[in-house]
């Protein structure tokens, strides 16, 4: 095991953000969650360039949460290019989002997503996602060696 | 029923009986004239024969001379024509007489005193056959008859020629007609060298332009409408699904509120939060109750084939802890099996029951399911009514148009939204249904509403026009 793990959040809404943040630490795990707040921020972070360039400023994520609506870069266009980079297609990503359209849905699935969850609005049903996201990607599921 | 005829028999009957009559009256005329010329001919010879004969026997005559009196009447009757020669002397006496043996009737008689002047001696009688004339009319007839025919004939040709322009624009406005009919007509306007069917042709063109139009700006505003009606689905979507992020927020850090910081507040603050925390709750089921009535509408499922019964047993298991609570008895008779959108129709019943349910206040709640088929009073064609009855708190008559209103509600309860039956009236409208109720206060009420008995063709398909039935509705089946 390499507990901790690296988990990549990209979300923009300040609130979410926090929101997410709160769950991760009420659900004591222990895994180290980094926050990108737009989708060029996002892209920098996971290619490791401009300002994240430096070694060691931006982990490689073990598993990306990824919201579809975000400022500049939106979160298909992330995927996209994640999905296309030889070097970090393996990184599981998880949609995590308000939208429950279907076509939202297919086009995620079709671009390499390799889970589609809509955000809950009850604070108490997101503790759960979070623990259950856990659970499932880093605990149960087997990752691709590092 | 009237007898049908086609132009052409028309034509010619009536060509036919025209120039009969014509030749008819034109022989009749002719024959009239022809005799009277001949008979006038006839007298005219008959008189100056016997003027003649009269002035040539008169010195036989007078000197009674019987011999020179026969051979007058030898030189001047030689027409074959004169049957009957007499002459008489001054005493009325017959000095010469040829009478023919037996009776001939119709002959014309002449005669002329043998003169001269006042001093008659006798008298000269002539009688002429009348054969000749009757011959010579006969032939005119004959000849009439012949160019009689001939001209029945030219006419009747004539007719069938004269008729033919008419026959064809005929038939070519019959067919363009039908064309009309099967809508095939588009662009081409009938033309005819008649001038009457050239202008039929040109209203038929009018009235299919007129018509077209009408139905071309029908299409356009029915697209318009369905485009705006689902704009107005999406417009709903984005701003229930908009509305959920920012509540989103409220609800966690009203909780971090709430469960954190209560030892910290006063009771006043505490109560704030609290109701933050309800009103939160209760924007969560309107928002969700938004998404799912703009989802129902937006995402319309295939329709098929679904047996009520089982639809009604999960009904009532999602309904159980409602039913339980209020010890409320649901009564599900025996439904049939109707096409529809099982998920949008599983909504209505669903929101008719929790309702039935919800505002019950007896100590005995009960709801009854039941459907009856009858033919559509304005379509005639077969349609299950269906009705859930209560025996609740009742709705004013006031308020039966208001309640199908979306958001309209008519009690404060934590949990009703005002959404559900807006629901209820979508689905079954849009399955081509009515829906209407009768409510009693303190007695209940029982919420009717239509299905359209569609049948599936054996490929599977669903016919959209159901089948007229002639039969009178009777109840599908008793309690099951």
């Amino acid at each position: 095991m390499h507990k901790p793990f690296e988990i990549l959040l990209i979300e923009d809404n300040p609130a979410d953000v926090e929101i997410t943040l709160e769950a991760f630490r009420r659900s004591r795990s222990g895994n180290h969650v980094s926050v990108c707040r737009d989708g060029e921020e996002a892209l920098d972070f996971l290619f490791q360039r401009s300002r994240f360039a430096k070694a060691g400023s931006a982990p490689r994520p073990d598993l990306v949460l990824l919201d579809l609506n975000l400022p500049r870069k939106s979160g298909i266009e992330i995927l996209t290019q994640v999905k296309a980079a030889g070097a970090l297609k393996d990184i599981p990503i998880v949609i995590l989002t308000t939208s429950d359209r279907d076509e939202d849905v297919r086009h995620s699935y079709q671009l390499g997503a390799n889970s589609y969850l809509t955000k809950p609005v009850q604070f108490d049903d997101c503790v759960k996602l979070i623990a259950d996201i856990q659970q499932y990607w880093l605990e149960l599921s087997k990752l691709p060696p590092r | 029923m009237v007898t049908k005829y086609n132009v052409k028999v028309q034509y010619a009957a009536w060509m036919v009986a025209a120039t009969l009559g014509a030749v008819v009256l034109l022989t009749a005329t002719h024959v009239i004239r022809d005799l009277n010329t001949r008979e006038a001919t006839l007298q005219r010879r008959a008189e100056t024969m016997a003027r003649t004969l009269a002035a040539v026997a008169a010195p036989s005559v007078r000197t009674a001379n019987q011999q020179g009196v026969a051979s007058a009447v030898a030189a001047i009757v030689q027409d074959e024509d004169v049957m009957h020669v007499r002459i008489l002397n001054a005493k009325g006496n017959a000095i010469y007489s040829l009478v023919p043996s037996k009776e001939v009737t119709d002959l014309l008689m002449v005669s002329a005193p043998v003169g001269p002047g006042t001093n008659t001696a006798g008298m000269v009688e002539l009688g002429l056959s009348r054969a000749g004339v009757m011959g010579g009319v006969l032939g005119t007839i004959l000849i009439d008859l012949v160019l009689g025919g001939v001209l029945l004939a030219a006419c009747l040709a004539g007719g069938i020629f004269a008729s033919t322009p008419i026959r064809n624009s005929l038939k070519d406005l019959n067919s363009y007609v039908q064309r009309v009919a099967k809508g095939e007509s588009r662009g081409d306007r009938l033309e005819s060298e008649l001038t009457e069917i050239d202008q039929v042709g040109r209203t038929l063109n009018d009235v299919v332009m007129r018509v077209e139009d009408g139905q071309a700006r029908l299409a356009k505003s029915q697209k318009e409408l369905k485009a705006a009606q689902k704009e107005m689905d999406e417009y709903t979507y984005v701003i229930s699904h908009d509305l959920k992020e920012p509540l989103r927020g409220i609800e966690a850090f009203s909780k971090f509120l709430s469960d954190g910081y209560r030892e910290k507040l006063d009771d006043t603050g505490r109560h704030y939060v609290d109701t933050i925390r309800n009103s939160t709750l209760r924007m969560q089921r309107l928002i969700g109750d938004l998404l799912k009535f703009s989802r129902l509408s937006q995402q319309k499922n295939p329709m098929t084939p679904v047996g009520l019964n089982a639809m009604l047993m999960h009904v009532r298991v999602n309904l159980q802890f409602a039913l339980d609570q209020k010890k409320a008895e649901l009564h599900v008779n025996r439904l049939p099996t109707v096409i529809c959108d099982a998920t949008a129709m599983t909504e209505v019943f669903h929101n008719l029951i929790s309702n039935a349910i919800k505002y019950n206040d007896k100590t005995l709640p009960v709801v009854e399911v039941g459907c009856v088929e009858k033919p559509n009073p304005d379509t005639g064609f077969a349609e299950y009514e269906f009705y859930v009855r209560d025996n609740g708190v009742g709705i004013k008559k006031d308020y039966f148009d208001k309640i199908f209103v979306i958001f309209q509600r008519l009690q404060r309860d934590e949990e009703g939204t005002g959404i559900g039956l807006t629901i209820v009236r979508r689905v079954v409208e849009w399955h081509g249904g009515r829906i209407w109720l009768e409510s009693e206060e303190n007695v209940g009420t029982t919420f009717y509403f239509t299905i359209p008995k569609r049948e599936t063709t054996k490929s599977g398909t669903i016919m959209e026009l159901p089948k007229p039935v002639a039969k009178q509705g009777g109840p599908v089946a008793q309690t099951v």
